[in-house]
């Protein structure tokens, strides 16, 4: 079920009305409504994902109560292990076997036996929040909870179940214990961020699609102008297209009074490669910081073992985006990128917030700061973008060999126009929670802006169906 | 024990929320009911569904869905009717085939079924032949398939869209927000066509014609390539279909076989048409070999082949073979009109071997439905030119 249909409208009122007219006759009530919401959600895609969903709730709720009835630190150790184990069997049997198995076929020439299994949704996203728990539970940080009902909706939570962001034990399970009232001022901020996802996504990410393939799928006839101009937009199709998903999640969460995690906090606004990733993808960087970087020894094990550790991390986001080298690379570039800055800047830790440098840097210089971080950042997107590495050496031979006329970028005026202005109001509300934060303006003029987007959506949006692209991974 | 009462200002607090929102989305809803109820009340979104509950039954059903924004899925609607009526006969093509009518099959009439504007590839007919297979079709006793020369130009490539996955876009929603915006453009532009009085449906009388009423021809006196743009310069020009057009492709002439070769083993019957064209464009595909090198193979050749192989069919032919003009019988270039298909139907049961199921349609019935327009002599003409002679004789002129 995607958000953007017709179902999902019809679906999300039902639940609403059932999930608060059921307030008074208690928590697991409203728990059942949105677990039940949930699988219905999921299975609307294919019901035979619900038992691997299912499977990867008991396995890790079993787990974390082991582990609650044991002091023995090596018998934890051992349940986190299972745990472990068994998630990420899951996700690399269906995500990566026929990847591993292509490449070894290639390398070896042996002839491996393709499954073609299809790759159920979201699975990517669901695994890592599920082993968050365990994991948590082993450090100690939760109490491992004995309420199924609270767990399989902290794992199977429909608005962020598929795409994220990946909600933590410690932030999002815990709000399944706790019955809320229903939050006038949270509801209405919530819905005026789903507007302002969908607006996203109907509007910039699935228009700049059309473009963005046709450049990707010609790039050797093309003017190396509009191959860099094919980078940008696929790295402001990206952006749009997930943070426009995870601002749907957001504000549908806090409909029922549920906060989610910000995943994006203006990215293409940082000035270095090190405030990027504090920025983009937030619940996945902080997930892999948390418990493989800092797992790893994060740097206390010193400088060298530190950024081992980093080039580890960001090799294992690469893979995790998906089952081709082109994404492994992409991570690796981002890694060599990420430690050239450490190193040059001597910067230790990777936490804080603005780094260093910027602090003392005078405007011209920030602004050429953040426009060379964005441009670097989107070249980087082609290797994520293209279908092979052959095609993204292709795509970078032509860009740069190929005769550079801007008259070539005429046809693309209206998405380049389209583009400014999102970035414009994205800079405008970047200190707020999103890009529609709009509760200072009067009533009057929200309701004016909230029509003229939905106008917008319904007369230049791309009625192609154009998959949210994180539903691949 | 469970508190049955809601806080106070929680309940009241959802009720101002539910109200404000209900609010402001009434005038979309509005907006949006008063545009569905004009596209319903123009037959515009109409399901497919509901056309074959009201047409399903008729002897010859409507063969074209009253729609001008949605798309008219004409490959949904005929597997669609096909599923309801289960025909023995069927007759399978482009709209070439859109002429024939089921009386002229009489007594076969009963279950007869045309599907024009349902195959465009060859692929279309392999994926047809899968139903049947699968049995998400019922299995006919015989297939006519109008064979367009085309489908055989292996520069012509088409998407197959016949498959068990079709879809009704009237139940797509974004399908119903492209036909607003078209609807805002037209209606901006002054051109928009679901503005006055319904359109009028087909009177299901009127798709119950007596098994004798009589089959005429066209009323028009001057013939006009009426397509856009007109078959003959499509040919002179080696454009649309005709783009690159030399030779038959062997790979599809091997789809076709192999399919024929699939419903033989299903135990159904084949029987071929190769639609008629005009006569300029006959005597132009005619007096040009070398330049038009795919018709004598596709004419002269392909029959012969589906012969041996025990297949009727009736080769692509001209008005003038049956002594007929093109002003009465020709629509444009290549649709014909009934009167003229009665002679193809006529040619193909006559080469349909004795005790099949083609066959056992009545040839006397069948002429008996012939109604010539006026003037037009009712004996056939086989003398080089003598169709400007008689056209010149009638007052008629081909452009």
């Amino acid at each position: 079920m995607l958000f953007n249909s017709f179902v999902f409208a019809v679906f999300l009122p039902i639940v609403f009305c059932l999930y608060w007219l059921l307030r008074p006759v208690g928590l697991r009530w409203q728990n059942g409504v949105l677990l039940v919401a949930s699988y219905i959600f999921y299975g609307w895609w294919d019901y035979r994902f619900l038992v691997l969903l299912f499977i990867t709730s008991a396995t890790d709720f079993l787990v974390g109560v082991r582990m609650d009835k044991t002091e023995s630190d090596t018998a934890r150790r051992w349940w986190l292990c299972f745990s472990l184990a068994a998630n990420l069997t899951v996700l690399g049997f269906f995500k990566y076997y026929d990847f591993f198995a292509g490449s070894l076929a290639h390398i070896t020439g042996w002839d491996m036996h393709f499954l073609k299994v299809v790759l159920p949704v979201g699975i990517s996203f669901y695994t890592f929040q599920s082993m968050s728990y365990t994991i948590e539970v082993y450090r100690r940080h939760i109490p491992a909870t004995h309420d199924f009902l609270a767990f399989m909706t902290f794992v199977s939570f429909f608005p962020q179940l598929v795409a994220g962001p990946i909600g933590r034990g410690h932030q999002l399970l815990l709000q399944f214990f706790e019955q809320t009232s229903f939050d006038f001022g949270k509801a209405r901020d919530g819905l005026r961020q789903a507007l302002w996802g969908l607006f996203k996504k109907v509007i910039i990410a699935d228009n700049l699609s059309s473009a963005v393939d046709r450049i990707f799928s010609n790039y050797a006839s093309l003017t190396g102008s509009e191959l860099l101009l094919g980078a940008i937009f696929f790295g402001i199709q990206i952006y749009c297209d997930f943070s426009g998903y995870t601002d749907i999640a957001i504000g549908i969460a806090r409909l029922f009074g549920v906060s989610l995690m910000r995943n994006f906090d203006c990215p293409y606004f940082s000035s270095n490669i090190q405030d990027f990733w504090r920025r983009w993808h937030i619940s996945l960087t902080s997930w892999f910081r948390d418990y493989v970087y800092i797992s790893l020894g994060g740097n206390r094990a010193g400088r060298a073992r530190s950024l081992l550790n980093i080039m580890i991390v960001f090799f294992l986001s690469g893979l995790w985006h998906g089952a081709n080298w082109t994404f492994v690379i992409w991570g690796l570039l981002h890694a060599l990128l990420y430690i050239s800055y450490l190193v040059l800047f001597h910067k230790e830790s990777t936490k804080g917030s603005d780094s260093t440098p910027n602090r003392y840097m005078v405007l011209p210089g920030r602004i050429a700061a953040v426009a060379v971080n964005f441009l670097v950042v989107n070249l980087l997107w082609v290797f994520f973008r293209a279908k092979s590495l052959g095609h993204a050496i292709g795509y970078f031979k032509s860009m740069i060999l190929n005769p550079w006329h801007l008259q070539a970028l005429i046809p693309h005026v209206g998405m380049i126009l389209a583009c400014i202005c999102l970035m414009g109001v994205e800079w405008c509300h970047r200190n707020r929670a999103h890009g529609l934060d709009i509760s200072y303006m009067p009533l009057p003029a929200r309701w004016v802006i909230y029509y003229a987007l939905i106008g917008m959506m319904v007369w230049w949006g791309n009625t192609l169906y154009v998959p949210f692209i994180y539903f691949a991974f | 024990m469970c508190r049955l009462s809601i806080l106070p200002s929680n309940a009241s607090a959802l009720a101002i929320f539910v109200a404000r929102l209900l609010l402001f989305i009434s005038p979309l809803v509005v907006v949006a009911g008063l545009f569905e109820w004009q596209l319903y009340r123009m037959g515009e979104s109409i399901s497919i569904r509901s056309y074959v509950r009201r047409y399903g039954d008729c002897a010859d059903v409507p063969l074209l869905l009253k729609r001008r924004y949605f798309s008219q899925a004409f490959n949904l609607y005929h597997v669609a009717m096909m599923k309801y009526r289960k025909p023995s006969l069927v007759a399978i093509g482009s709209s070439r085939m859109s002429a024939l009518r089921s009386r002229m099959f009489y007594p076969l009439h009963g279950g007869f079924y045309t599907a024009p504007n349902f195959i465009y590839c060859m692929e279309d007919i392999e994926a047809y032949a899968g139903l049947i297979s699968s049995g998400y079709l019922s299995k006919p006793r015989a297939v006519i398939i109008g064979l367009d020369p085309w489908w055989l130009n292996v520069c012509e490539e088409r998407k197959v869209w016949i498959s068990r996955d079709m879809s009704d876009d009237v139940y797509s929603f974004s399908a119903h927000i492209s036909v607003f915006r078209r609807y805002m453009k037209g209606l901006v532009s002054g051109k928009a066509v679901l503005r006055g009085p319904p359109k009028e449906h087909y009177a299901v009388s009127d798709m119950n014609p007596s098994v004798d009423t009589p089959i005429v021809a066209f009323s028009y006196t001057n013939y006009v390539d009426r397509e856009n743009p007109p078959v003959i310069s499509r040919i002179r020009s080696h454009k649309n279909q005709f783009t690159g057009f030399k030779e038959l492709d062997p790979a599809k002439l091997a789809i076709l076989y192999r399919v024929i070769g699939q419903f033989r083993e299903m135990g159904v019957e084949v029987g071929v048409i190769q639609p008629p064209f005009s006569n300029e464009i006959v005597r132009l595909l005619d007096g040009n070999p070398v330049k038009y090198s795919w018709w004598k193979p596709y004419r002269d050749w392909l029959p012969g082949e589906l012969e041996k192989r025990g297949i009727p069919c009736v080769r692509a032919s001209s008005p003038a073979e049956y002594g007929l003009y093109d002003a009465p019988h020709m629509y444009d270039g290549f649709h014909a009109d009934s009167s003229y298909m009665t002679f193809l139907v006529e040619e193909l049961i006559r080469q349909s071997p004795t005790g099949s199921v083609l066959s056992a349609v009545s040839l006397e019935h069948l002429r008996g439905l012939r109604a010539l327009p006026k003037g037009e002599p009712a004996v056939f003409f086989n003398i080089p030119g003598s169709q400007e002679v008689t056209n010149a004789a009638m007052n008629v002129s081909i452009q």
